[in-house]
């Protein structure tokens, strides 16, 4: 055990217990990670969950992660609500009629993820990084992360036209980035002739399985907003377990995580205008739920994340906010959005991680050898955007005015 | 907000206008479309309005979830109408491009005072600061409606007439018996809000426009005020515009209420230019918080006391005799919709705040009713 890392309180626990205790381990990794939380969003003014992930990351770099009384599964099912409701939240907040009566927007969408995959793609190539492996992590970079963005403005509450438009976008992209690489893994495929139709037949099968067990999912909370309190512990059990439900059964058929509760809210949201509203996280519950997501994030990361990916992943980071930037200015005018706001919207758009780490591991898993190109790219510049992301997003909202205080 | 000595300030000559047109100004409410609590957009609209190039009298207001618009001069009914309608129209139209709601209705059901965000203009900063909290309580939303007079003299006559027929004004606009996420019993809750104001109330009782502005001299030589624009009253003068404004009304919910409104003061108006049915009096205000108070808190079925005679009847019965006096006016000022529309009222006895009222025993939900208030508003 390697205690340099520790602060000195952890350490002194960990020497009266003499074998480090997983349970203890566990309390205390509650306790700090709630006190950093606390202690960055009081007196530095930054997202809570930049302390949250910072707690994470002096965990998985000093090696106590592994300790972690929560075995895989567990942590599977403590991330997968977290998620699940952080995806649900941002697809509740997608008013569809809104695209449709500013088309302008729906530009700016395809623009800022368009040009996001283009840029990042011809950086890589330009690199030296194989073409395949540069589409893929084009197409990765494209999704701003939905679980940051639902966490700081959360947060700091903030309203207006960027904090809207950041929800539109950042739901949307998630959307194009799944689909684009589930198209892409059929595209691949094609070179193949035996295998083509099946590979056009999965990517059918991942994205109508998709809407299906959003449609269910978005059926069955319809019916319990109207039965129940989802602020109450009945509902938000039921509703809790409904969503661990519907990941088991994306898991058992093979579909991606993050599209079903995504169009989920989305679907609430259209198919019924009626105001339909709950607290944020649904709750104190779904709000430890998702400051151990962090947490648990931040302990997937080892010290060494930050610099395997070296100046490429930079590079990465920094064609990835510039081709943003770019994206949303193109058509801020015409969008009815002013210059400053125009700004803050490309930045807030920044955070990556949740879904493109998702994307990624799926993809090392589907395609070993490209991925082994991507992986330490991409894993530092989530790590990080894991700590810039949100404070870069609150503090863009915060530049627009839109904090509520 | 204080002057020094050597600059008190004058009231300025009565402007000249065409006795009897009218202007009618709408306070309105930007909410969002997910829970529907006010949002701060009134920059983003009128960003939005520049550049389509719409014409038209849309102001920012204190906060920056309240936008303002106003007609030009109109001559009746059907131009308030009419304008009102195009300037509804191409607000309604930038509101969906940003995704925000619009709606009409004298205070928000639920918004909180404390989250309000002043406008950022220096006119604002100082108010706001001044007051304090009251400002930020001041997100209620008023619709005003000017009368042309023919000089200040008649029209310090004409204010005073009008007073008597406040309470109409107040029941029959009345549209906002919610405040802070309950239910306040009154019809009409924003004029509380206005009350707080130590400059609020009524105009002295002064019949000619020289005893007005030595009034106004002696005000001003206290460093209390210093313009017209520092009077919270019912009623006021406008001497740049040559009206006299009516404010106690709430925003209707629907601009065919407020330019039926406009149209009965209007009414109203020449009724007591030409018929001169009565003269103001001093003692007329004996009566006049009781009356104003009822209007608030009963609406149209709260009781009036008639000034002259002593004389308790219901609100609606007074309206009622009031229509009946009307006809000819009416017609001269092509009314008679208007005061069909307010006869129809005055019977059922129902307003905007029985509505509302209506749809949230309906729902339950306030963030649904005000949903409904933006499908109402257009």
């Amino acid at each position: 055990m390697n205690g340099a890392f520790l602060p000195p309180l952890l350490a002194d626990a960990l020497a009266w217990t003499e074998v480090p205790d997983p349970v203890i381990l566990f309390a205390l990794t509650l306790v700090f990670a709630g006190l950093a939380g606390e202690f960055v969003f009081r007196w530095l003014r930054l997202p809570r969950i930049t302390g949250y992930a910072l707690v994470g990351i002096l965990m998985g770099t000093s090696g106590l992660a592994e300790d972690n009384p929560l075995d895989s599964s567990a942590q599977r099912i403590v991330t997968d609500i977290a998620l699940g409701i952080l995806l649900f939240e941002l697809g509740n907040r997608v008013r569809l009629g809104w695209l449709w009566a500013n088309p302008w927007l729906l530009a700016t969408s395809l623009a800022e993820a368009g040009l996001t995959a283009l840029a990042v793609q011809a950086g890589l190539v330009w690199l030296g990084v194989p073409p395949q492996a540069a589409v893929a992590a084009g197409l990765i970079a494209m999704s701003t992360s939905p679980a940051v963005v639902m966490q700081v403005t959360a947060e700091i509450r903030s309203q207006g036209q960027v904090t809207e438009r950041l929800y539109v976008l950042t739901a949307l992209n998630a959307i194009y980035a799944v689909l684009a690489m589930q198209f892409l893994s059929g595209w691949w495929a094609l070179d193949t002739p035996q295998e083509s139709t099946r590979a056009l037949l999965t990517t059918l099968y991942l994205i109508s399985g998709s809407v299906l067990m959003a449609a269910l999912l978005a059926w069955a909370v319809h019916r319990l907003t109207r039965a129940l309190d989802l602020s109450e512990e009945p509902g938000a059990a039921i509703l809790f377990g409904l969503l661990l439900l519907v990941f088991a059964m994306l898991h058992l058929f093979g579909l991606p995580a993050v599209l079903a509760p995504l169009l989920a809210g989305i679907l609430l949201k259209n198919a019924d205008p009626r105001p339909r509203l709950w607290p944020r996280h649904f709750g104190t519950a779904g709000g430890v739920l998702v400051l151990l997501l962090f947490v648990l994030g931040g302990a997937s990361l080892r010290w060494q994340d930050f610099f395997a990916g070296g100046l490429t992943a930079l590079g990465v980071v920094l064609v990835r906010l510039a081709a943003k930037l770019i994206g949303v200015a193109l058509f801020a005018r015409p969008s009815g959005l002013g210059l400053r706001q125009c700004l803050a919207l490309g930045v807030a758009l920044s955070p990556f991680s949740a879904v493109a780490l998702a994307l990624a591991l799926d993809f090392r898993v589907s395609h070993p050898d490209l991925g082994a190109h991507l992986a330490p790219i991409l894993l530092t510049a989530m790590a990080v955007m894991e700590l810039v992301g949100p404070i870069a997003t609150q503090w863009s909202l915060r530049l627009a005015g839109e904090e509520r205080r | 907000m204080t002057v020094t000595p050597e600059a008190v300030p004058a009231l300025g000559d009565f402007a000249q206008s065409r006795p009897l047109t009218l202007g009618v100004e709408l306070e309105l409410q930007i909410v969002n479309t997910h829970d529907y609590d006010l949002a701060p957009c009134a920059g983003d609209l009128l960003r939005v309005l520049k550049q389509q190039g719409v014409e038209g009298d849309i102001k920012p207001e204190i906060t920056a979830s309240m936008i303002e618009i106003a007609t030009g001069i109109c001559t009746g009914h059907g131009q308030v109408l009419a304008e009102l309608g195009g300037l509804r129209d191409a607000l309604q139209a930038a509101a969906r491009k940003l995704n925000v709601g619009l709606c009409g209705g004298g205070t928000h059901a639920y918004q909180h005072w404390s989250e309000r965000r002043i406008f950022d203009t220096p006119r604002f900063h100082q108010i706001s600061e001044l007051y304090g909290y009251l400002a930020k309580q001041f997100t209620v939303f008023g619709q005003h409606v000017h009368i042309g007079c023919p000089g200040p003299d008649e029209a310090l006559v004409l204010l005073h007439g009008l007073s008597r027929y406040i309470p109409h004004f107040i029941a029959l606009s009345a549209s906002s018996p919610f405040v802070q996420g309950h239910d306040t019993g009154f019809q009409s809750a924003r004029l509380n809000s206005v009350f707080a104001f130590p400059l609020s109330g009524r105009a002295p009782f002064v019949l000619t426009w020289e005893e007005f502005s030595a009034f106004f001299a002696k005000m001003a030589r206290t460093r209390v005020v210093t313009s017209m624009k520092d009077f919270y009253w019912d009623i006021r003068p406008k001497p740049e515009y040559g009206t006299i404004e009516v404010r106690v009304m709430d925003t209707p919910l629907s601009i065919e209420r407020a330019a039926m409104l406009a149209a009965y003061i209007q009414c109203v108006a020449r009724y007591l230019m030409i018929e001169k049915p009565f003269r103001p009096a001093e003692d007329d205000y004996l009566v006049y918080t009781f009356n104003r108070f009822q209007a608030c808190r009963f609406g149209l079925e709260g009781t009036f006391v008639d000034p002259k005679s002593g004389e308790h009847r219901t609100l609606r019965d007074d309206i009622l005799a009031t229509l009946a006096a009307l006809e000819n006016h009416a017609m001269e000022l092509k009314a008679e919709q208007a005061c069909r529309e307010v006869r129809q009222m005055a019977e059922t006895g129902e307003n905007d705040a029985t509505w509302l009222r209506r749809v949230f025993d309906g729902c339950g939900q306030q963030p649904e009713m005000v949903r409904q208030q933006c499908l109402r508003w257009g």
